[in-house]
């Protein structure tokens, strides 16, 4: 039961942070993106990537730090994906989505999204192999923060929910401080408005893809080292991602992360009820509770 | 000779299965606007439940009904659009996309419970012997096979005239007025979310009915059959032909079933051995270029939708822009 | 019609919400420095959308839009501020999840000089938002919201303001209030177009104005004659105000 509700927040961290970046698309750009949680994909790919390379370059930076797996190069690495991820957003964004956005309804950008999450995931398939990866073959089961067997944890499952807690943290400065943040908010309530305010819409698009790409790649780093990276990892977190943005209300931020906990909670508690097999299925059940209950979410706005 | 035939009915055969269910889809898609993200579903619920009401008893299981081929094949159908009445109650009345997420949804849902509902479903093994309609009459597996061509091609001209008449009737023209204008049609007194159901739900049934017909004709269903691959082929079916036409619908189904089928023939012939493994992998990456590059080229794909336009005088054209103009105000 | 200094200038434009589907036929009009200019007539005549077009909200299919000695047809609205423009929208005219003070510092972004200096500038101005400053914009009343909105358009030192029906909605006592602001603006030698259903009370702060009917001019001049008008009085400043937006 205690260990449910601690695999649930922590699962429920990482799916914050993925649908943050949902719901800011879902909303500042009116469509909803199927290939979104192929960002995931990319970010924890790329932080493989870097991680390896910057550990070949400099092994001292190579060494896990304390009781984690984690490394100072994989920690730097992260940021890198996390740019690298962004800008990869706002690329997909100038080749695909903005020029649909200019000559066609939303309805068929989350049909193109479908098709580029296809793409995506399956170009990671081809570069990086079909196989599951880890970021460190170093077994960490040595040291457990709690080894009750009513309450395993990890001392990575603590080190996740801190980083991701302290990405949510550092967004929500951002969002309530500087004046970047009250632009994107105020783009997000009303783009009108906005832009006669003198808010260049364009360039809040590539903020806005820009911040969901690199909170992406830090939730897929997150989930890489709490299960593992798979090129199809963006298809097992897709409905997941949705159901914590619909039931925290499109285009809020503080409903994508409390919605986020509430679907890794749903899923870790269904699955003391249910086979396990039935789990993909769970975040479906959520939305659909949402949408018969309250169709616009916890925090949302009727559109 | 007689293989290279065996093998084109076996190829027609599907395509025009598939072809039905991308009629369904355009009801939904190309004349009433409706996103359907799980296609899958609709078409597997009526597989899987065709099989279930009409296959033979299984030991330990539930189903083998053994009804007759045609009630089976409309349990099956049924089965397709009362889950459309579920998910599209809930959904027609939100914004768009939420009907995107929710279909997407219960396709995941979906597979996730013939895997494990092994009571019913047979599980991860699915459900394998059917005896097929009229197999007893004819031993020539050949000549079977041209018999149940013919059968699909027969259900498919069915299903394409209905459709036709549906979508030049007064209730097509609602539709595509819905689709064009949501606001406008409900000023003038229509019901968008009903005509809207209603749409999901006939183009469900169809894509049910098209289920049932794929399991009768490998008699076996699994879960593998309902990858979401499929919803994705059917799309890139639709796009390519272009939405909104029913002759499109089913020519964009024959090409991108083609380009499918000869793109994975030509990979297992001629990738090296240790691409083999890939093969999938890169016949994905092209039904997204598909759909992709279909979007932005050709957007209205290989036969655009032909649309009536009906001029109307003047006056009542800018009473009708004058309305759109203070909706946009308020 | 004034023939010089004519400061924002509109010649003979078509416009609407969509291409082919004009709503404006052929409308000219002028706003000279420092002047208030009230656009009246009925409802669906094409006054938000004249003011829009002008704010480049609508698609713009012939005619012209000068301001001073620049055209403005094709100005992204987010650059309108840089020409000295700035636009009040008739609802959702300030931002409900944004406080006061965060609504204001968005609306500076756009000021050269320091913004700071043009938020305090708005307080002091405003005593009614500077108590309100951390309260969210949904927790405004609606004369409070219009107050904030022409300051975060006023924050930005325009050299004319556009005002879609400032007064809808309000009470008689808080459109009597937003009138005289009006007026105070335009003493301070900024130019004022109004769009008003109000069309009594804004007359009698206006130097001049328009009346549109059916996306195209019928009358225009100063607003006092206008008022005077027995015509104009029994078809569009009757009793019955004709489908208050």
């Amino acid at each position: 039961m205690i260990q449910a509700l601690f695999d649930g927040v922590l699962v429920g961290s990482i799916l914050s942070l993925g649908a943050i970046g949902l719901t800011l698309v879902m909303h500042i750009l009116r469509f909803a993106n199927f290939s979104h949680a192929e960002l995931l994909s990319v970010g924890a790919y790329c932080a493989l990537t870097f991680d390896a390379a910057l550990s070949g370059i400099a092994p001292v930076l190579a060494e896990l730090i304390g009781p984690f797996s984690m490394s100072a190069a994989l920690a730097l690495a992260t940021l890198a994906a996390a740019v690298v991820t962004g800008l990869t957003a706002v690329l997909i964004d100038r080749l695909v989505f903005r020029r649909l956005r200019d000559t066609a309804g939303p309805l068929t950008m989350v049909f193109a999204s479908f098709g580029v999450a296809l793409i995506m995931r399956n170009l990671i398939a081809l570069v990086f192999g079909l196989q599951t990866e880890r970021f460190t073959d170093a077994i960490s089961f040595a040291t457990m923060i709690s080894s009750d067997p009513l309450l395993l944890i990890k001392p990575d499952q603590v080190g996740i929910l801190v980083i991701a807690l302290a990405a949510m943290g550092a967004l929500h400065l951002v969002l309530t401080r500087t004046t970047l943040g009250f632009a994107l908010r105020a783009v997000a309530e009303n783009p009108t408005l906005a832009q006669v305010n003198g808010i260049a819409l364009p360039s809040m698009i590539r903020l806005t893809w820009i911040i969901g790409g690199g909170l992406a790649a830090v939730a897929g780093v997150l989930y890489g080292i709490d299960n593992q990276l798979s090129p199809v990892m963006g298809r097992d977190l897709v409905l997941s991602l949705f159901a914590a943005a619909i039931v925290g209300g499109l285009g809020s931020v503080t409903g994508a992360m409390l919605g986020g906990f509430i679907v890794g909670l749903a899923s870790s508690f269904a699955i003391l009820l249910l086979p396990a097999g039935y789990k993909p299925a769970i975040p479906f059940l959520v939305i659909l509770a949402t949408l018969y209950v309250r169709p616009n979410g916890l925090f949302g706005e009727a559109r | 000779m007689i293989g290279l035939i065996s093998y084109l009915v076996f190829f027609l055969t599907i395509s025009a299965i598939l072809a039905i269910a991308v009629l369904g889809l355009n009801l939904q898609w190309g004349n009433a606007g409706i996103f359907n993200g799980g296609v899958v579903a609709f078409f597997g619920t009526g597989a899987y439940l065709m099989i279930i009401l009409g296959g033979p008893e299984r030991a330990g299981e539930l189903g083998g009904f053994g009804l007759p081929w045609p009630i089976a094949l409309a349990g099956g159908a049924a089965a397709a659009g009362l889950l459309a009445v579920v998910v599209g109650l809930a959904t027609t009345r939100l914004r768009h996309d939420y009907l995107a997420i929710a279909t997407f949804g219960i396709a995941v849902a979906i597979e996730a419970f013939v895997r494990n509902a092994t009571y019913l479903s047979g599980g991860a093994k699915g459900i394998r012997g059917f005896e097929r309609p009229l197999e007893a009459l004819v031993d020539n597996p050949f000549l079977y096979s041209l018999l149940y061509l013919a059968l699909t091609v027969a259900f498919l001209a069915i299903v394409y005239a209905g459709l036709s008449r549906l979508v030049s009737s007064p209730y097509g023209r609602l539709l595509r007025a819905i689709r064009e204008d949501e606001t406008a049609a409900r000023s003038l007194g229509k019901n968008p979310a009903r005509a809207r159901l209603e749409a999901f739900v006939i183009g469900a049934v169809i894509m049910g009915f098209a289920g049932g017909l794929y399991a009768t004709f490998y008699a076996f269903i699994s879960p593998q059959d309902l990858a979401p691959i499929l919803t994705f082929q059917i799309w890139a079916m639709l796009i390519v032909g272009g939405a909104g036409n029913n002759l499109g619908a089913v020519v964009g189904t024959f090409v991108v079933w083609g380009c499918w089928v000869a793109s994975g023939n030509a990979l297992s012939s001629l990738a090296p051995q240790e691409l083999q493994l890939y093969a999938g992998t890169l016949q994905y990456i092209l039904i997204g270029l598909i759909i992709v590059v279909t979007l932005l080229v050709r957007p209205r794909g290989l036969l655009p939708e032909r649309l009536q336009v009906t001029k109307r005088p003047g006056p009542q054209n800018t009473g009708v822009v004058s309305s759109a103009g203070e909706q946009y105000q308020s | 019609m004034p023939d010089t200094a004519a400061f924002l200038e509109v010649t003979d434009l078509t416009a609407g919400y969509r291409r082919g589907l004009p709503i404006l036929h052929g409308v000219s009009m002028a706003v000279n420095t420092g002047e208030i200019v009230t656009v009246i007539g009925p409802n669906g005549a094409g006054k938000s959308t004249l003011i829009k077009a002008v704010a480049g909200l609508v698609i713009v299919e012939g005619g012209s839009i000068n301001l001073g000695s620049k055209d403005l047809i094709g100005v992204a609205p987010d650059r309108l501020g840089s020409f000295g423009l700035s636009y009040v929208p008739q609802t959702a005219n300030i931002f409900t999840t944004l406080s006061v003070a965060q609504n204001l510092a968005l609306a500076a972004r756009r000021c050269r000089s320091e913004p700071e200096v043009r938020i305090a500038a708005m307080l002091d101005l405003f005593p009614a938002l500077a108590e309100r400053r951390a309260v969210r914009g949904s927790g405004l009343s609606g004369g409070q919201r219009q107050v904030l909105a022409i300051a975060m358009a006023l924050i930005a030192q325009p050299r004319i303001i556009l005002m879609d029906e400032p007064t809808a909605g309000l009470s008689p006592r808080a459109s009597q209030d937003v009138l005289e602001l009006i007026g105070k603006i335009a003493s301070d030698g900024v130019s004022v177009l109004l769009v008003e259903q109000n069309a009594r009370m804004a007359l009698g702060v206006s130097d001049r104005a328009y009346i549109l009917a059916d996306g195209q001019n019928q009358m225009d001049g100063p607003a006092a004659d206008i008022l005077d008008d027995p015509a104009v009085a029994e078809i569009y400043l009757g009793g019955r105000r004709k489908g208050a937006a």
